[in-house]
């Protein structure tokens, strides 16, 4: 039986009250005497460092209890009770929850000290920090919430974060336009959400509906419904997790500061998506075609992706494209039904994709907001311990054994081998192929060859330790948290594997040790061959291309925003105006009026009523009360 | 027994303070502020006292001494919460106002004290004379508060013509009262409801009748239509920390006697199922109609009231007496109350020098100016109208729940419908706070009382909406 802890409660609370702290300290000085930037640095830091303390907790009670017993749960209030609905403000922590718990608040955290220094100077240094709060909190209630509903809370919340922050720097329109299509997009993916809820609300929801209950009603589900929930769920992934075809927004995302991109845009929330996915394994693993669906989607987000990768010029797009890509790996995995592979890779994508960002950050900083690669070049000397981080990270990315990446890609690439998915396969191969060429591409013309901007390459300098030291944790964690799930091959136990099993529906793909090297082997020799092909283009220095042809066509991301455009946005937009300027004016309009009319005119009559006189009032009381008496002497009859 | 002292000890605590607040009057040197924090220390320490839990049946204290005529239940207590703090935010903001009108003084908040150590007699009253006399502490005090502004010529045009129908209905209710123990020589409501549910409401004329004649007098307090004229002139001319409690602490006070008496035998509400339906249905249309001819903002909200009385009267009629527990007639009081304090509030602070901006077009562009307390009016307004998340959302979305479970289908749709209807004058204020340009500058007195009990009183209708309740 699940056991009732009550701290569960201050985990997602804490970050929220920083936030609150924070903001309202902010606008209650930010007109008149600002209040010190260390002051909000230290209140916002400590809320994800206590709950990382916490998470800590959280893991060891789990640990201490039996293996099928491992779930704690706390109500904190009955939130609404409506006829059958009964959804209560609750929390559930159990293996996988404690696994996401562990490492958001973990990265949060680094990533949290890491903006002290990237942000030092902003003028609303306190309102970035609130914002960041909000999101952790808003990410633990995601993460930690008993049900759907709950879930839906953080979901929104993320998501609200996500727009604030990738808006943060408001002066410029682009920027704000670009906070919209991330709101815009994910609206229509929050539209399959809520659909998916309701048809699970109908379906089961009138017997519980958190996990716990609908995990053991879900049998009395048509298969139909499953599919149905199974498809609208997904589609609500897609929108969070940037999936083909919504994942346009999380390019655009990149404007906002670079440690929100690390947190929010590439560790965190983007990967809500696979773990909702997981979290509804137990609906998931009865529809295997759904689940194809799920992995194909991934495969190809992760294959176009990767093609666009190869074609950016901006630091930072190239990482999200990066983070796209990877993300169609997860969905890629848990559409096979290997959840905890699909899982694992969001762990280990945590360390390195939130240290490649961070570590952009560093060059952007050093660089003064310089964000294309061609005009960076040769800084490993300039820039020794980013540059050996980021090459961590890049090779954990590339999936270099023993690097983290390595382990958690291959598992996912295995999984569709024994399953006999070869065409999945295939294309993952091509495509940790095509990650080894981009990353590669990225740390050579980086890092390596002369400076191509003498005067930036003169005044670069490491930045202060408040950010490098994050980069080394974070390093070290992409270095080593690959062995966590070491597979028996190499001797391991795949310790996340079995801990995440109690939460998850898993099919375990039993396969010869020999399809195991061979899927090794050929992600092995994909990294191999994608950096030999990046060194020989940019190892030694290389100038800016032009592209043309197929590059341009991919460098312009095959030109997918202007397609949407054209398909979605205008035809919308000349519907909206139809129906604003002809439909709402000369139709419905006319009603409308005639009843405001009719309305005040009725309204001009009862005030005529209220004249004033106390004696017509008396009257009024005592027309009240004949017709009452009356009233009440007809009933004697 | 050492209980029954802790029930009646927010009645003493409010009764004593009334009475230590009037003998202060009587030095010249005590400021204004000090008699405010004074009775906001009060009230305070009885909302604490008020905290403790009684019980859903009712626990008769003293039964030696009072003989039945008090009886306590987590209902009264907690209409007794609602009440208290009315008075606790209405002495707070009442402070900002005396800022800016300087017909202040001490008496003020005795006579406040005063009307709420009545309004706390008056929901444990189970005896008609008892409830008589509570009434009348409670009518005397108010009749003196809306006539505080002795220069005003409304202000004393609304005291008279309140003071004029007060006394009429009272002498109705008196008349009720002889009515009743004529017909059966006893007055309490144990008296009432064993002869009720013996032989029938109908079986004895002179019962039924005084029974009328109270009910009267009692709709004619909480402006049930036809007895809701008096309304928009009285609340008009008071002073605006007036208004505000007698919207709310008064309402909260009279509903509970209402709901008392109402749900004493089952029969009582059986019998006059029919007139109290189109009473509700009256009431709420009424109100919504009066309210848009208004273009004064007090007027308005005073219109609006006789709305929520609508409200109330629906949950009257749909709730069975037989499990009665008011929940959803509390939460909508404490949600009215919330919100109709909190716009007092603000136009206490807002208002201006002898109140010179109170009608709608006065408030134009306030977003621009003093967007916190546009934000907070517009809370306030949001949850008066009953959209979420507030808790006036939640209250409406009870008590139609509840008419629909009772079985009062038209009612329900009624109430929706009157909701819709209510949109057009709340939204009304909003619309010319945030998208008109401002022509004032709206400088204020500078006193943080009143702002802070807008706060305060933001955050709880925002609270509330999270905190359900059982139906």
């Amino acid at each position: 039986m699940a056991q009732n802890v009550s701290y569960l409660g201050m985990i997602p609370l804490l970050p929220l009250i920083g936030a609150a702290v924070v903001g309202i300290l902010h606008l209650a000085t930010c007109k008149k005497k600002r209040l010190p930037d260390q002051l909000y640095a230290v209140l916002a830091c400590s809320t994800p460092i206590l709950t990382f303390v916490l998470a800590v907790k959280v893991f060891f009670d789990l640990n201490g209890l039996p293996v099928d017993g491992r779930a704690l749960t706390h109500e904190v209030f009955t939130w609404f009770e409506v006829g059958e609905m009964n959804i209560s403000m609750g929390f559930l922590a159990d293996p996988l929850s404690s696994l996401m718990l562990l490492f958001v608040t973990f990265t949060a955290s680094l990533i949290h000290i890491y903006s002290i220094g990237y942000m030092a100077g902003d003028e609303s240094f306190a309102k970035f920090f609130a914002y960041l709060n909000l999101f952790l909190g808003s990410m633990l209630i995601l993460v930690l919430g008993n049900g759907p509903v709950v879930m839906f809370v953080g979901w929104e919340g993320v998501g609200l974060c996500s727009y604030l922050l990738i808006s943060y720097y408001s002066e410029d329109r682009s920027n704000v336009l670009a906070g919209n299509k991330a709101f815009i997009v994910n609206r229509i993916g929050d539209f399959g959400f809520v659909l998916g809820m309701a048809f699970l609300f109908w379906a089961i929801g009138d017997s519980g509906f958190d996990y716990i209950s609908l995990k053991t009603n879900a049998h009395m589900l048509a298969p139909a419904t499953v599919t149905l929930v199974c498809l609208l769920l997904f589609v609500g992934a897609t929108g969070k997790s940037a999936q083909i075809p919504l994942y346009v927004w999380l390019p655009d995302a990149m404007a906002g500061p670079t440690p929100v991109s690390a947190l929010i845009h590439a560790a965190t929330m983007v990967t809500a998506g696979v773990y909702m996915v997981a979290r509804f394994s137990f609906l998931y693993v009865h529809v295997p075609t759904v689940g194809l669906i799920v992995a194909w989607t991934g495969i190809l987000t992760a294959l176009v992706s990767a093609i666009y990768g190869m074609f950016q010029n901006d630091i930072k797009k190239v990482l999200a494209y990066s983070t796209v890509s990877q993300l169609g790996y997860m969905f890629a995995g848990v559409g096979l039904a290997a959840y905890s592979a699909g899982i694992f890779h969001v762990f280990t994508h945590a360390f390195f994709k939130a240290l490649l960002f961070l570590g952009a950050g560093s060059v952007i900083y050093a660089l003064h907001h310089e964000q294309n690669i061609w005009k960076m070049g040769g800084l490993k000397t300039k820039l020794p311990l980013t540059y050996k981080t980021m090459l961590i990270g890049s090779l954990a990315l590339a999936g270099c054994p023993p690097f983290s990446g390595f382990f958690s890609k291959d598992e996912i690439l295995y999984s569709a081998l024994a399953s006999g998915h070869t065409g999945i396969w295939v294309v993952g191969v091509l495509v940790a192929g095509m990650t080894a060429y981009y990353t590669f591409r990225m740390i050579f013309v980086v890092f390596h060859g002369s400076p191509r901007d003498a005067h930036a390459y003169e005044h670069a300098h490491e930045p202060p330790a408040v950010m490098t030291v994050p980069l080394v944790i974070l390093a070290i964690g992409a270095l080593f948290a690959g062995f966590l799930n070491l597979p028996s091959l190499f001797g391991g136990s795949q310790q996340v594997t079995h801990w995440l099993a109690p939460s998850l529906a898993e099919h375990a793909h039993e396969a010869s040790h020999s399809i195991e090297i061979i899927a090794i082997a050929a992600s092995v020799a994909a990294f191999a061959i994608g950096i030999f092909i990046a060194y020989r283009k940019f190892g030694k220095g290389a100038e800016e291309p032009v592209y043309s042809g197929f590059s341009s066509f991919a460098y312009h991301t095959f030109r997918i925003n202007e397609l949407y455009d054209v398909l979605f946005v205008r035809p919308y937009k000349a519907i909206g105006s139809a129906i604003g300027n002809l439909i709402d004016a000369h139709v419905t309009d006319g009603p409308v009026q005639l009843i405001v009319w009719f309305y005040r005119q009725f309204g001009s009559t009862f005030k005529l009523l209220q004249v004033g006189y106390v004696r017509v009032y008396a009257i009024y009381m005592i027309i009240g009360l004949s017709v009452m008496s009356y009233l009440l002497t007809q009933s004697f009859k | 027994m050492n209980c029954d002292i802790v029930f009646l000890l927010p009645l003493f605590i409010v009764t004593i303070g009334a009475i230590l607040l009037m003998l202060l009057s009587a030095f010249e040197s005590i400021r204004l502020e000090v008699a405010s924090a004074l009775s906001v220390g009060i009230f305070a320490l009885a909302f604490l006292v008020q905290l403790v839990p009684i019980g859903l049946t009712d626990v008769l204290p003293f039964v030696s001494i009072f003989n039945g005529m008090l009886a306590v239940s987590d209902f009264t207590r907690i209409a007794s919460m609602i009440i208290i703090a009315c008075g606790l935010f209405t002495a707070m903001s009442a402070i900002s106002y005396f800022r800016q009108n300087n017909f202040g003084s001490l008496e003020f908040f005795s006579l406040m004290t005063f009307a709420v150590s009545g309004m706390l007699l008056l929901t444990m009253a189970q005896e008609l004379i008892t409830v008589f006399i509570a009434l009348e502490t409670v009518s005397l005090s108010i009749y003196v508060l809306v006539g505080y502004n002795r220069r005003n010529v409304l202000s004393s045009e609304a005291v008279l013509k309140y003071l004029i129908l007060g006394a009429f209905a009272g002498g109705f209710f008196a008349m009720g009262i002889a009515l009743v123990y004529g017909a059966l020589g006893d007055t309490g409501f144990a008296a009432i409801a064993a002869s009720v549910s013996r032989d029938g409401l109908l079986h004895n004329p002179a019962l039924a009748g005084g029974l009328l004649f109270i009910l009267f007098a009692l709709f004619f307090k909480v402006t049930v239509f036809p007895f809701h004229s008096w309304v928009v002139d009285v609340y008009d001319g008071a002073p605006i920390p007036v208004t505000g409690f007698m919207a709310t602490a008064l309402k909260t006070a009279i509903i509970a006697v209402l709901a008392n008496v109402l749900l004493l035998a089952g029969d009582i509400r059986e019998s006059w199922l029919d007139m109290l339906f189109y009473l509700t249905v009256l009431t709420l249309f009424a109100g919504n109609l009066i309210a848009i001819g208004q273009n004064s903002l007090k007027r308005m909200l005073a219109a609006s009231g006789i709305v929520h009385t609508g409200y109330l009267l629906i949950a009257l009629i749909a709730v069975s007496g037989d499990q009665f527990s008011g929940s959803v007639i509390l939460y909508y009081l404490a949600a009215y109350a919330a919100s109709t304090l909190g716009i007092f509030a603000s136009l206490s602070y807002l208002s201006g020098t002898d109140e010179k901006r109170k009608e709608f077009n006065d408030f134009s562009g306030l977003a621009k100016v003093r967007p916190y307390s546009a934000a907070a009016i517009t809370i306030f307004l949001l949850s008066m109208a009953g959209i979420p998340p507030t808790a006036g959302f939640m209250g409406k979305l009870y008590i139609i729940v509840t008419a629909y479970q009772g079985g009062h289908v038209i009612l329900a749709v009624l109430g929706i419908v009157s909701s819709i209807l209510s949109m057009w004058y709340y939204l009304r204020l909003i619309i010319a706070m945030y998208f008109h340009e401002a022509d004032d500058l709206f400088e204020t007195s500078g006193s943080r009382s009143a702002p802070v009990c807008a706060f305060i009183l933001a955050i709880c209708v925002l609270a509330l909406s999270l905190y359900p309740v059982a139906i």
